[in-house]
C-alpha cells in the first residue's frame, strides 16, 4: 500500500495505491490520524488506485468519516476505482464517496488574528461580562490540615468555575480524606481522589441533578467569558508552551486577572497531584512538604506527561497584585505572570475549528467515561534538570476578566 | 497460613556495601490465598520469599508457617512445610539423577536422607500419571537424567516435585523468567491448575503484568523492602495491566522526586 499525500487550499488529499485489507488498513489508519492529529480536519481519499476494499478497510474509512463529521471537517473517497465503488454501493455506503471539487469551508465568522511568532492567534469576542471571584481556604492547611473546619457543600452549576483542593460528593466528614485535586466548569466538575485511587472521578450536571462538592482551598468564580482565542502554534516544533499562552490569553484580554479555560490538543503536561487528603485528620505532621516525606503528599510528573492528548484546562492568571495572590504561584521565572491552573487529561481527540461553544466542548470530553487524570499544572523552572512547562499544538481559550 | 511482622534484613551491615533489602515487612497471607508479588528489580521480591523460606534469619521480626513460629528453625527443617521452585531450572534438581530418582528425593522432603534413591512402587503408578498429564512425552522416560531436559520440562517436573507433598506454602520467584514464551506459558498454567487443584497457600513473583492480573487473588507490590500496594478482593479482580503500569510509574516518579524537585514544588505548588 502506497500512500501520498496532496494539499490544495484547505484540503488534504491522500492517494492510496495497492489493496486496503487486514493487512494495511492499520498504516491507512494511522496515516489518516497523523493527518488529522496535524490539524487537517478536510480530507479526501484518492482512492482510483485502490485494486480492493475489505470490511477492515471500510471500518477505517467510517471511523475518520465518523470522527471527521463530529468536528464539523470533511472526508469523502474521490475517484473510486470500480473495486472500490461497487463495495462501498453494495454496502450501502456511498455517502463516503465525494465529489471531486469540494466546497470551500463554510465562511465562519472569523476572529479577529492576533500576530506572534510561534503561534496563529484568533480571538472572538463573544459580549460583555467578566466573572466575580472568591478565595477559599487558607494555604496553611496545605501544610497543617484544616484544623476541624468544615467547608460547605457547593454546587458546581453551569455558571460556576473553580479549581483547588476539594472532592465530589455530599458530604465533607466523608470526603475529608479524598480530596484532590478538582476543577469545575460548564456544570462539569472532576477531580482526582487523593485516596490511592488511581483515576480520577467526575460528575456532569444532568436535567435537575448538579454536580455537589467542597472545596477546602482553591478559586471559585462565577460569570460569563468575554472571549474565545483559537491557537494554533506553528513555529519549528509545533507547540506553544503554557507561559506564552496564558501571556496571550491576559494580554488580549486587556484586564490584569482573568478566568481561563482552554480545551486544548496537547503535546505534554507537567503537574503535580496530590497522594493524601491534606484535609485529613490522620495527617497530623507539619513539615508534609519536607523531603523525603513529600514523596508521601505530592506525585509529580517529573517530566513532560500525557504526550499527545487532549487536556481540559481550568485557571486563574493574574499580574502581580491581585486580591488573591496567595492562591497564585509565577507562571515563568523573568515574566510578572502569576497562575493557578489545573487540568483534565482525556485521550486525543481533535477539536473543531472556528469558533466553538463552550458546554459542548467540555461535556463532549467526558463522553465514554475516559478521563485519565487530573493535575495541578507547574511550570518547573529549573533548566536541563527541570521537566519544563506543558505544552499545547492547538485549542480554544475561554477568557473571563475578573471583575470586582 | 502465614503471617510475617516487622521483618527487616539488612545485608553485610556497616559495611560499604551494607543493604537495607527488607525494611519492615508486614503481611498475612490467609490459608489457599495465591498472592503475586511484584517489584522493580532489587526491591526485595526474592529476598522476602529467601527470609521465608530460611535461607538466613531476618534481623528483627517474626515469621509464622502454618501455627509454628519458625523465625529461628533452620531452612532444612521449612522445608517440610515450604515447596520451592526458582527462575533457575538448573537448581531444585540434582541434574545427573533420574526423573524417578528426584522424585524420590522430593517425596522424603524434610527427613533424613541416605535411604537410597529407589521410588516405592504404590508411588510410581501416581507419578507417572501425573507426568503424563504434562502432555510432555515424559512419562517414557523416568530414568533418564534431569539434566538432559529442556528448561521448560525441568520446570514443571520441578514444579510438580515442589508440590508433591501438597507443602502448607508454595514459593515461586521468577520460575518461568528463563523459558522462552511457549514453555513459559504451559509452566504458568501448570502452576495454577496445580496451585488451584491443591488450595495451596501461594507467594509467586513475576515480572509480568499479564500474568499479576490474570493469576491470583492478591496482589502485592515491593518498593525498596516494603510492601507499597496489597491489591486484594474485588480491586484485583477488575485490574487491567495498564493499571499496574500506572502504578509502577507512580512508583518511579517518586523515586524522581529529588530534594531539588522538592524544593521547587514547595515553592510553587499550592
Ligand atoms: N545474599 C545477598 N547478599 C547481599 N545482598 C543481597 C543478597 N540478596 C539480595 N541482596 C540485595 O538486596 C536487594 C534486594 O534484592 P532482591 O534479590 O530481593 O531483589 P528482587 O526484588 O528479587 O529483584 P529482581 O527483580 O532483580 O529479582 C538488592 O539490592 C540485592 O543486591
Ligand atoms: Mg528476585
Amino acid at each position: 500500500m502506497e500512500i501520498s499525500r496532496q494539499s490544495s487550499g484547505d484540503l488534504i488529499i491522500l492517494r492510496l495505491a495497492g489493496r486496503l485489507d487486514a493487512n494495511w488498513c492499520n498504516h491507512v489508519e494511522s496515516a489518516l490520524s497523523a493527518t488529522v492529529r496535524d490539524g487537517e480536519h478536510r480530507l479526501h481519499l484518492d482512492m482510483s488506485a485502490v485494486s480492493y476494499i475489505s470490511s477492515a478497510g471500510i471500518r477505517v474509512l467510517l471511523a475518520c468519516h465518523k470522527q471527521l463529521r463530529a468536528i464539523n471537517g470533511l472526508f469523502g473517497v474521490i475517484r473510486p476505482s470500480e473495486a472500490v465503488r461497487s463495495v462501498l454501493e453494495l454496502s450501502g455506503l456511498q455517502m463516503l464517496i465525494a465529489a471531486e471539487t469540494a466546497a470551500e469551508s463554510s465562511a465562519e465568522d472569523n476572529g479577529k488574528k492576533l500576530a506572534s511568532a510561534s503561534a496563529a492567534y484568533e480571538l472572538f469576542a463573544l459580549g460583555a461580562g467578566g466573572m466575580k471571584i472568591e478565595t477559599v481556604g487558607d494555604p496553611a492547611t496545605l501544610a497543617r490540615g484544616c484544623g476541624g473546619a468544615q467547608p460547605t457543600t457547593r454546587r458546581f452549576d453551569a455558571a460556576k468555575v473553580a479549581l483547588g483542593v476539594g472532592a465530589l460528593g455530599g458530604s465533607f466528614s466523608e470526603n475529608a480524606a479524598r480530596c484532590g485535586e478538582l476543577l469545575a466548569v460548564a456544570g462539569v466538575a472532576a477531580f482526582q481522589p487523593a485516596d490511592g485511587s488511581s483515576r480520577p472521578d467526575f460528575m456532569l450536571s444532568e436535567g435537575a441533578l448538579v454536580p455537589e462538592g467542597q472545596l477546602v482551598l482553591g478559586l471559585s468564580a462565577q460569570g460569563t467569558f468575554t472571549s474565545l482565542l483559537r491557537f494554533e502554534a506553528n513555529d519549528e516544533d509545533r507547540r506553544i508552551g503554557i507561559t506564552e499562552l496564558m501571556q496571550t490569553a491576559l494580554e488580549s484580554s486587556g484586564a490584569n486577572a482573568a478566568v481561563v479555560v482552554a480545551v486544548t490538543e496537547t503535546a505534554g503536561l507537567v503537574g503535580a497531584s496530590l497522594r493524601q487528603s491534606p484535609a485529613s485528620e490522620a495527617s497530623a505532621s507539619n513539615d508534609r512538604f519536607g523531603f523525603p516525606q513529600i514523596r508521601d503528599w505530592l506525585s509529580f510528573t517529573s517530566e513532560r506527561s500525557f504526550r499527545d492528548s487532549t487536556s481540559l484546562m481550568v485557571g486563574v492568571i493574574a499580574k502581580p497584585g491581585s486580591a488573591f495572590d496567595a492562591l497564585l504561584r509565577p507562571l515563568a521565572r523573568g515574566t510578572d505572570l502569576l497562575g493557578h491552573l489545573h487540568a483534565a487529561v482525556f485521550p486525543y481527540r481533535p477539536l473543531r475549528k472556528g469558533r466553538i461553544d463552550l458546554q459542548p466542548a467540555v461535556t463532549s470530553l467526558f463522553d465514554g467515561q475516559s478521563l485519565q487524570s487530573l493535575l495541578h499544572l507547574i511550570s518547573d523552572p529549573r533548566g536541563f534538570n527541570g521537566a519544563g512547562e506543558s505544552e499545547f499544538y492547538r485549542g480554544a481559550v475561554w477568557i473571563a476578566p475578573i471583575i470586582t | 497460613m502465614l503471617a510475617l511482622s516487622g521483618i527487616r534484613k539488612t545485608f553485610h551491615p556497616g559495611t560499604v556495601n551494607e543493604v537495607r533489602a527488607l525494611r519492615g515487612v508486614d503481611l498475612s497471607i490467609e490459608p489457599g490465598s495465591f498472592v503475586i508479588v511484584l517489584g522493580m528489580n532489587g526491591s526485595g521480591k526474592s529476598t522476602l520469599l529467601n527470609a521465608v523460606a530460611g535461607s538466613f534469619f531476618v534481623d528483627e521480626g517474626r515469621i509464622e508457617l502454618a501455627g509454628h513460629d519458625v523465625t529461628k528453625w533452620p531452612e532444612h527443617k521449612r522445608a517440610r512445610l515450604i515447596g520451592r521452585v526458582f527462575q533457575n531450572p538448573f537448581s531444585g534438581t540434582a541434574p545427573t539423577m533420574s526423573i524417578a530418582e528426584n522424585f524420590a528425593l522430593a517425596s522424603r522432603r524434610g527427613q533424613s536422607r541416605g535411604l537410597g534413591w529407589a521410588l516405592s512402587p504404590n508411588l510410581m503408578q501416581p507419578l507417572r500419571e501425573r507426568i503424563a498429564a504434562l502432555k510432555m512425552g515424559l512419562e517414557d522416560r523416568l530414568d533418564n537424567a534431569i539434566g538432559s531436559l529442556s528448561g521448560g520440562q525441568r520446570q514443571a517436573l520441578t514444579l510438580l516435585m515442589a508440590t508433591w507433598l501438597k507443602p502448607e506454602l508454595l514459593l515461586l520467584d521468577e520460575h518461568t523468567a528463563a523459558l522462552d514464551p511457549k514453555s513459559a506459558d504451559q509452566v504458568i498454567q501448570l502452576s495454577d491448575e496445580v496451585i488451584q487443584r491443591d488450595m495451596l497457600t501461594t507467594l509467586m513473583v513475576t515480572h509480568s503484568m499479564q500474568q499479576a492480573v490474570s493469576l491470583g487473588d492478591r496482589i502485592i507490590m515491593m518498593h525498596r523492602g516494603q510492601v507499597l500496594h496489597d491489591i486484594r478482593g474485588a480491586e484485583k479482580k477488575r485490574l487491567r495491566p495498564e493499571d499496574l503500569l500506572d502504578r509502577f510509574d507512580e512508583v518511579r516518579r517518586r523515586e524522581l522526586l529529588d530534594e531539588s524537585a522538592a524544593a521547587m514544588l514547595n515553592e510553587l505548588y499550592i
